[in-house]
């Protein structure tokens, strides 16, 4: 089903945008949650509490692109449900590895700033992203956004994992650059 | 800055950016699926070929009617010691139905015969006998060995039935050299008294005689 008629059955108030949601976009979504939580439990809850998201959200939303729009509430519930766990289950997770790894780019010394302030960050970063080439800033998006291991972002561009390693080491270091260029503290 | 305030302002990044990431992530996982097909499909394209080329090469794909085309004047010599020499390594063709496998049939491989290596013959390897034709029969004809021709399994004067093959072809003598075509010989053609050559794929020995099963009869040039 097209994603203009899936919307279209949630301001309609009509269940079965949930069941085509499912359809469509359940395996996506499954992975993204997968990926931050390594918990198979936990995943599949963080996807029902997406799609709890979606029906309270959509109206007043009409997300052009759904597919975006549902993987951004699962990463965000993901990683709060993942906040929340103990820290023996964090290890396992991709989501925790590049946690170390964005540590490159900022300082945690630093306390976390309001959400308001996360969308001028995210729109710096995504100016950012758009000056690289292609298949860097989606190894990039791949590996920090969906939270695919490397071996997988570097299979998905096509590249060695060595030379997707080095290459995302080289993007987080150009990124620090331009973040403090912008002024923001890192 | 925290590295969890980097990943919390990453769920804000444009959308654009995210969709062609992904657009990456399905072709991969698309990629990964046709070859899911395309492998189990090559394989079983591969058992099947197999099996058409096992089956044929033992015959079981061979109809009645089918028979290997060759050239349609075959230039030979019946009597002259340029016959071809049988290299005693012919093929086990296929033996006709009936005959007993447990019987000392089939071409033997001992190297008991002295060959000539003088020349080959230009048609198939498969040794012959010259064969006077005594009795016809309904399945082929009695005879008596009366010419060693490229082969000494037998000696002259050794009793023979010759048996046809339904694939049989008949080579007949014309101004240079033989015309051929399939066929069954028949008594008309080569009544008794006359001389042929008897090109056999597989032989069954009796207590009196021998059994040619034979797919390529010769008619000479001096009858």
């Amino acid at each position: 089903m097209e994603d203009n008629k899936i919307v279209e059955l949630y301001f309609e108030r009509n269940e079965s945008a949930i069941e085509e949601t499912d359809k469509k976009y359940g395996r996506y979504l499954l992975k993204i949650a997968c990926n931050i939580l390594s918990d198979p439990k936990d995943s599949e809850e963080s996807v029902n509490d997406t799609y709890l998201a979606a029906w309270n959200s959509i109206p007043p939303n009409r997300p052009n692109i759904l597919s975006a729009y549902l993987g951004k509430l699962t990463r965000f519930i993901s990683i709060d449900i993942f906040r929340k766990r103990n820290t023996q289950k964090r290890r396992g997770s991709e989501y925790a590895l590049s946690l170390e790894e964005l540590g490159d780019t900022a300082d945690p010394s630093i306390s976390p700033e309001k959400n308001i302030e996360d969308k001028i960050l995210a729109e710096a970063v995504s100016r950012f992203l758009r000056t690289l080439p292609k298949d860097t800033r989606d190894l990039f998006v791949i590996r920090y956004y969906y939270l695919d291991s490397l071996s997988d972002a570097a299979k998905y561009c096509r590249m060695s994992e060595s030379k997707a390693k080095s290459r995302l080491y080289r993007t987080r270091c150009a990124l620090k650059e331009f973040l403090v260029k912008e002024g923001f503290e890192t | 800055m925290r590295p969890e305030k980097l990943h919390d302002a990453l769920n804000y990044l444009d959308d654009d950016l995210i969709i062609s990431a992904d657009k990456r992530r399905r072709n991969r996982d698309e990629d990964k699926r046709i070859w899911f097909r395309i492998i189990p499909a090559a394989a079983c394209f591969c058992l099947i070929l197999t099996g058409v080329l096992v089956a044929r090469h033992t015959g079981m794909l061979d109809s009645k009617d089918s028979v290997v085309q060759e050239e349609t004047q075959i230039e030979t010599s019946l009597h002259s010691e340029d016959n071809g020499s049988f290299d005693g390594e012919a093929s086990q063709s296929s033996p006709l139905p009936g005959v007993d496998d447990n019987s000392s049939s089939g071409l033997k491989n001992e190297s008991t015969d002295d060959f000539s290596n003088e020349s080959i013959s230009e048609s198939e390897e498969r040794p012959s006998f010259i064969v006077t034709i005594e009795k016809w029969d309904k399945n082929g004809f009695d005879g008596i060995i009366s010419e060693i021709a490229d082969t000494k399994l037998f000696p002259e004067g050794t009793k023979v039935k010759v048996v046809f093959s339904d694939r049989c072809r008949i080579l007949t003598p014309i101004e240079n050299g033989y015309s051929d075509r399939a066929g069954t010989p028949c008594p008309e053609e080569f009544p008794a008294g006359t001389k042929v050559c008897i090109q056999f794929y597989s032989y069954e020995e009796k207590d009196e005689y021998v059994i040619l099963y034979s797919d390529q009869i010769i008619k000479s040039k001096e009858e």
